[in-house]
C-alpha cells in the first residue's frame, strides 16, 4: 500500500511539474511578414489593426508612408498610401461605418479616410484647450479612444470627434498609459515604465490593477490571451514576458537578434485568434508566433 | 618538557614582535610609521597581510590586492553587497587607488588630501564660483559624498535630508521657501551644492515665471495634464515631439518634462537637471550596465545628445539619423569607404538596409571597434555564409 501511494505521489508531482512549467520553446514563429503586395520591404512598421469583420490584417508601414493589408494566411493583399498623402503614419483603426482613421505623427493629425467617397479629412484633437499628442487609437461602440502621449490618459471622443471624457485609473501613483486595448467591456491599459496593467470598465463596475512581479526596462506593449495571461513586450530587453492573470511571472521568450524569431527594437503586440503578432520596427517585419 | 612550553610561548606571544623586528631590518620603519599608521602596521602584525617567504600575490600579500582589505573590513564588504550604486574603484576593489596600506599623513590612510584626491579623477568639478559651499571650498568631499557606496548616482549621503544636518534653522527655511513641509524639499534641484555665481548657491539660470515670482502660472493649474502644462507656453517645442518616437511619457514625475528639466532653476539654458550621462541613466540604467560590462565603448558615450535626440526622433533608439547618417557626421572616412551600406545593400537576415549599427553597437561590446561579435569571423559569417 505504502509503495503504491509513493508511486502515485511521484506521478502526481511529475504531472504537476509538466503542466505548471510552460516552456519558452512552446512558442515558435509560424510566419514572418516582411513585404507588402508590391514586394517592397517594410521599414519601421509601427501600427497594426485587425479587422475581425473582414478578417483582414492592416500594418502601418511608417517608414514607407503606407498601409498594407494581409489575409489570415499572412499573404499580402493591397498597398494603400492615400495617393501619396500619408506622412509618418503610426497607427490606424476602422470605425463601424468602414472609415479608416490614421494617426499621422509628423503633423499630429488624425486622418479620416472614406474609401467609398474617396475623401480624406484631417482632424487635430484638443482637450480643454491643451494639445493632445495623438498616439494609439481604437474604435468601440461609436466612440474613438485615443491615447494622449502628453498626459498619458486615454481620451474618449464621439463620432464627430468631440471630446467626451478621459479615462484614468483611480490611483494616485498612476504615471500614464503607454499602451491600451479594448477587450469586451473593459479598457486595459499598460502603465508607462512600470508595466502595471489596469482594467477599467467602460460602463460601470469595478476595475483592477495587475502588478507584474518583475521589473522592466522599456515596456512598450502588452496583450492578454484567452486565459487572462498577460504578455508584456520589453523593447530594450527584446523579450516578451508572460505573467499569470494575477501578475506572477511565468516565462519569457525571444531574444535580441536579426533573424526570424529574434527581435531588434520591437514595438507592439497583438493577438489575432491564438496567434501572437509582434511588430519589430528594427527588423522591419511582423513575426507571427504560435504554439 | 619545559623547553617545549617555552618555545610555544615564544611562538604565540612573541611572534608579532619578532615579526616586526625581522621585517624592519630591511623595510624602513620611518617610512611606515610616518603620519597615521594602519592598525596592523602599528601593532607590528605585518603577517596580517603579508607572507614572509613566498606568495602568488604582489607584495607577498596573503590574498590578491583586490581581496586582502576585505579580510578585515567586512562591514564594507556587506555594504557593497547591499548597495544600489558602488563607486567605480570600490567596485573594482581597487582600494589602493585612494588608500595606502601602511601610513599616510591624511585621514583614512588616503593617498592624498581628500579634495585633491577626488579631483584627480573628477576633474570636471574643478570650477571657480563666486559663491562657494564651505565643504567644497575646504575640499571636504566626504562631508556630503560617501566614497564607497550610495543610494544615488552621486553618492550623496542621506539624499535630501543631508542638507538639514548643517542647515538647521528649519523655521527660517520654511519661511523663505514659502513651503511648510521641508520633508519633501529637494534642495539640490535649485541650489548647486558646490558653488554658484548667485547668492545662496542658487543655480545660474531661472525659468522666466520663477524669476518673476509668477508661481501661479504653473502651480495649481492643469496639474493633471502632464506636460501639456509646459507645452502650452512652449508651443514651438511641440514640433520636436512630433516624431515616431519621443520622450512624452504622460505623468512620469507628474509631468514628463520634469524628468529632465527643472521647472525653477538650472545650471544651463535648457534647465536640464544634470549632465546627460547621469540624467539619462536615471531611467536608462541598463545602458550604464552594458557600458560597465563592456570592454569597448564609444569614446563619446557620456555625451548622449551627440547621437540621440532628447525630445523625439523618427529612428529607433531615438538616434539623430538612421544608422548611417548619425555615424558619418564624425566618421567621414567610413562614410565614403567602408563595407557597402545603405538602402541598396540588404542584410540577408532581415531584408533591411545595412547600416553602421548592423555590425557595431556603440553602447558597448566586448569586441574591438564596438563590433557586435568577433571581427575575426563570427560577425562576417552571419551574412557571408560561404566565407
Amino acid at each position: 500500500m505504502h509503495r503504491v501511494s509513493q508511486k502515485l505521489l511521484t506521478a502526481m508531482v511529475f504531472v504537476i511539474a509538466l503542466t505548471s512549467v510552460p516552456l519558452a520553446g512552446t512558442w515558435k514563429v509560424v510566419a514572418s511578414i516582411t513585404k507588402g503586395a508590391d514586394g517592397v520591404p517594410m521599414r519601421y512598421p509601427l501600427g497594426v489593426f485587425y479587422d475581425s469583420v473582414k478578417k483582414r490584417l492592416y500594418i502601418v508601414d511608417s517608414g514607407n508612408n503606407r498601409l498594407l493589408s494581409f489575409n489570415l494566411k499572412w499573404e499580402p493583399l493591397k498597398v494603400f498610401d492615400a495617393k501619396g498623402t500619408l506622412r509618418s503614419p503610426m497607427y490606424m483603426a476602422r470605425d463601424d461605418k468602414g472609415n479608416l482613421y490614421v494617426v499621422e505623427r509628423k503633423s499630429n493629425v488624425l486622418k479620416k479616410i472614406n474609401l467609398v467617397a474617396r475623401s480624406i479629412k484631417e482632424y487635430t484633437l484638443v482637450r480643454d484647450g491643451y494639445p493632445v499628442l495623438i498616439d494609439r487609437i481604437a474604435w468601440k461602440g461609436g466612440n474613438l479612444y485615443v491615447l494622449d502621449r502628453v498626459s498619458g490618459d486615454v481620451l474618449v471622443y464621439d463620432r464627430d470627434l468631440r471630446f467626451v471624457k478621459s479615462i484614468v485609473p483611480d490611483d494616485n501613483r498612476f504615471k500614464g498609459f503607454f499602451d491600451f486595448k479594448i477587450k469586451g467591456d473593459f479598457l486595459w491599459g499598460m502603465e508607462v515604465m512600470s508595466g502595471r496593467v489596469f482594467a477599467i470598465p467602460l460602463k460601470e463596475g469595478k476595475g483592477k490593477v495587475i502588478t507584474p512581479d518583475k521589473r522592466f526596462v522599456e515596456p512598450v506593449s502588452f496583450e492578454i490571451d484567452n486565459l487572462g495571461n498577460i504578455y508584456i513586450l520589453d523593447r530594450y530587453l527584446k523579450e516578451i514576458f508572460v505573467f499569470s492573470p494575477e501578475g506572477s511571472y511565468r516565462y519569457s521568450f525571444s531574444k535580441e537578434g536579426f533573424r526570424e524569431g529574434s527581435l531588434y527594437y520591437p514595438w507592439l503586440l497583438l493577438f489575432v485568434g491564438n496567434k501572437l503578432l509582434v511588430l519589430d520596427e528594427g527588423n522591419g517585419r511582423v513575426d507571427v508566433w504560435s504554439r | 618538557m619545559i623547553r617545549f612550553w617555552f618555545l610555544l610561548f615564544l611562538m604565540v606571544f612573541a611572534g608579532s614582535a619578532y615579526g616586526e623586528e625581522v621585517c624592519f631590518q630591511c623595510h624602513s620603519r620611518a617610512k611606515m610609521f610616518n603620519g597615521k599608521v594602519h592598525k596592523p602596521v602599528a601593532s607590528g602584525k605585518c603577517y596580517t597581510c603579508h607572507i614572509p617567504h613566498v606568495s602568488r600575490n604582489k607584495w607577498l600579500l596573503k590574498k590578491s590586492p583586490r581581496d586582502i582589505c576585505f579580510e578585515c573590513h567586512k562591514s564594507l564588504k556587506s555594504r557593497l553587497a547591499r548597495a544600489v550604486f558602488v563607486h567605480s574603484p570600490v567596485e573594482k576593489k581597487a582600494c589602493f587607488k585612494c588608500h595606502v596600506a601602511h601610513a599616510s599623513n591624511n585621514g583614512f590612510l588616503l593617498r592624498h588630501r581628500e579634495g585633491k584626491l577626488c579631483v584627480s579623477c573628477h576633474g570636471e568639478v574643478r570650477k571657480k564660483y563666486k559663491y562657494v559651499h564651505q565643504p567644497f571650498k575646504n575640499g571636504e568631499c566626504t562631508a556630503c559624498h560617501d566614497p564607497h557606496v550610495g543610494n544615488n548616482m552621486v553618492f550623496v549621503k542621506g539624499a535630501d535630508k543631508l542638507c538639514f544636518k548643517c542647515h538647521r534653522n528649519r523655521k527660517r527655511m520654511a519661511k523663505v521657501h514659502r513651503y511648510g513641509n521641508l520633508k519633501n524639499m529637494k534642495c539640490v534641484e535649485c541650489h548647486n551644492p558646490h558653488g554658484s555665481e548667485r547668492r545662496f548657491l542658487v543655480r545660474a539660470v531661472s525659468h522666466t515665471p520663477f524669476a518673476r515670482g509668477e508661481c501661479v502660472s504653473c502651480h495649481g493649474v492643469g496639474k493633471s495634464l502632464g506636460s501639456g502644462l509646459c507645452l502650452k507656453c512652449h508651443p514651438k517645442v511641440v514640433a520636436s515631439f512630433k516624431h515616431l518616437h519621443n520622450h512624452q511619457l504622460g505623468r512620469v514625475e507628474g509631468n514628463s518634462c520634469l524628468s529632465c528639466h527643472n521647472p525653477h532653476v538650472g545650471d544651463n539654458n535648457k534647465l536640464l537637471k544634470d549632465v546627460p550621462a547621469r540624467m539619462c541613466q536615471s531611467c536608462h540604467s541598463e545602458t550604464y550596465k552594458q557600458k560597465k560590462e563592456s570592454l569597448y565603448v564609444h569614446p563619446d558615450w557620456k555625451n548622449c545628445f551627440n547621437c540621440h535626440a532628447g525630445h523625439g526622433s523618427d529612428h529607433p533608439a531615438m538616434l539623430k539619423g538612421d544608422g548611417n547618417a548619425v555615424c558619418v557626421r564624425c566618421h567621414e572616412t567610413q562614410g565614403k569607404f567602408t563595407h557597402p551600406v545603405g538602402d541598396e545593400v540588404m542584410d540577408p537576415r532581415n531584408g533591411q538596409p545595412i547600416t553602421c549599427v548592423t555590425c557595431h553597437d556603440t553602447m558597448g561590446t566586448n569586441f574591438k571597434y564596438n563590433l557586435r561579435m568577433s571581427g575575426e569571423a563570427a560577425l562576417c559569417i552571419e551574412c557571408h555564409k560561404n566565407y
